[in-house]
């Protein structure tokens, strides 16, 4: 199902402008309409939305107040607040209620729809868990690394996620920063997936290629949550660009199929209740207190 | 908060955020300078002509197996400068708690605030609601004059009442350890509340 958005606000002509405009997203997204917060309530108790965006002053229950309701039961809701009347205090409210944009109007409706599109857009990054990787799974992944790092001779090959943890590596890595490779591959990464978001593509394959005097580096994605880097040291390996393309997409759809079934579990399935208590002594231990 | 498996490592990313020079990198240092080598790593720097941080400051801790598994540290700080707030909401990427590192002096508090609220703004474009991310906040540089109250800085930034906060001097390490366990512990109690 797409990502579904409610625009509220009690001008007729502007729900119907900006609903018009916010179609254009694409066939992905669902925009629905309410001309008061009272019916975007009723709407919002029938079927939630990814994405609310409602005017500020309305008669009856007010942008604010929708808001707040919102956040009482859905904190995953993405808001963007419009008004007219901007003020310290409604900016002080809507960063209490965590709203994703505060607009002031007048503004260019493509700004409206780029905040729209970077909030369901921003949402893939929000899950928070605790990948659950079997022992087999795990050596799988590592084996099918180590095969890839054979066939193309690169001096390591990275597996980590977007959002910057490595999942594993083989090779040789002194000398290099994995978690400052990480944070940085990373960061282009969250850019494209959103790019792909935005095209509406759901299988967007991603290579990119760094040629440097002492690193080859290329890198790709693995799906949407996770993706590799490959290391040459120009001193020591030569890489060829068409061969690591070639090897290393067959690598992704194998990591995609051992990957496929792999769960994020919130970290209290996983952790045991006293975990917070045994590591709060151990830091004791270590600095006192 | 990622586990790796196949070592049995429980990884918490704790991130340092604040203004251009309130004591990020001095927290890093002093948490370096006085823990066991056998416990932590390289303290990792890329820092302008200038000495100031460019990207992130990284210091990994590592303790001994708890329950079968061992708690990894990674700790990072965000650059100060006005000039890369594309890094700093990067380095917040994956964040499992934040110590918001304010300058006590009154000359700084509007770049207290300004980079507070940026540091809100990150958070939510990165899908992460503020409200329940673990934070923790230091009014560093206590030993200066000229400073805020802590009861204004209080209400400015332990806004909901239940936020931690710690009067620190960093380079002397007062509140240095007391703030980055408070952070931790906040990690693991939300953790361990979740559902």
């Amino acid at each position: 199902m797409g990502k579904r958005i409610l625009i509220v606000d009690d001008e007729e002509s502007v729900v119907f402008f900006l609903g018009e405009n916010l179609a254009e997203l694409g066939p992905g997204y669902h925009v629905e309409t309410a001309r008061s917060g009272e019916e975007a309530l009723t709407k919002i108790a029938q079927q939630p939305f990814d994405l609310v965006i409602t005017d500020l002053r309305m008669p009856g229950v007010d942008g604010l107040e929708l808001l707040e309701s919102i956040r009482a039961t859905d904190p995953k809701t993405r808001l963007i607040l419009m008004t007219a009347y901007g003020s310290d205090r409604v900016e002080a409210e809507a960063r209490r209620l965590a709203v994703y944009r505060y607009i002031t109007k007048p503004f260019k409706i493509e700004d409206l729809v780029d905040a729209a599109r970077q909030a369901l857009g921003d949402m893939a990054l929000s899950s928070k868990g605790i990948l659950i990787l079997s022992d087999e799974r795990f050596e799988a992944i590592t084996r099918r690394l180590s095969d890839l790092r054979v066939e193309i001779s690169a001096q390591c090959i990275i597996l980590a996620d977007v959002m910057g943890q490595l999942i594993t590596e083989v090779g040789i890595t002194d000398g290099v920063d994995v978690n400052m490779l990480i944070s940085l591959i990373g960061g282009g990464f969250t850019t494209t997936f959103e790019m792909a978001r935005y095209l509406g593509q759901t299988q967007a394959l991603n290579l990119n290629y760094q040629e440097g005097d002492r690193y080859d580096v290329y890198s790709s994605n693995v799906g949407d949550n996770l993706f590799l880097a490959i290391l040459y040291s120009k001193d020591a390996q030569t890489s060829r660009i068409g061969t690591v393309w070639l090897y290393t997409k067959r690598a992704i759809k194998d990591l995609l199929e051992i990957t496929a079934a792999v769960e994020v579990a919130p970290p209290d399935q996983v952790l045991d209740s006293d975990f917070g208590t045994l590591l709060s002594d151990s830091l004791n231990a270590l600095w006192g207190g | 908060m990622f586990i790796n498996w196949k070592l049995r490592e429980l990884n918490l990313k704790i991130v340092y955020y604040g203004p251009a020079m309130s004591g990020k990198t001095t927290n890093l240092q002093f948490i370096h300078d006085h823990t066991s080598p056998q416990v932590r790593g390289e303290l990792v720097s890329l820092k302008t002509r200038e000495d100031r941080t460019i990207f992130f400051d990284f210091l990994q801790l590592e303790l001994g197996q708890i329950k079968g598994l061992k708690p990894k540290f990674n700790l990072y700080t965000v650059p100060g400068q006005v000039l890369y707030a594309a890094s700093r909401k990067l380095v917040l990427q994956g964040a499992d708690g934040v110590v918001f590192v304010a300058d006590s002096q009154i000359s700084r508090l509007a770049d207290n605030i300004q980079s507070y609220r940026a540091m809100h703004q990150h958070l939510i474009e990165l899908g992460l609601d503020p409200r329940r991310m673990p934070c923790v906040i230091q009014f560093n540089k206590r030993d200066l004059s000229a400073l805020t109250p802590v009861s204004l800085l209080t209400r400015y930034f332990a806004v909901n009442g239940s936020t931690p906060t710690f009067e620190s001097i960093a380079t002397q390490g007062v509140g240095v350890f007391e703030t980055l366990k408070a952070c931790i512990n906040l990690v693991m109690a939300q953790a361990q509340r979740q559902l």
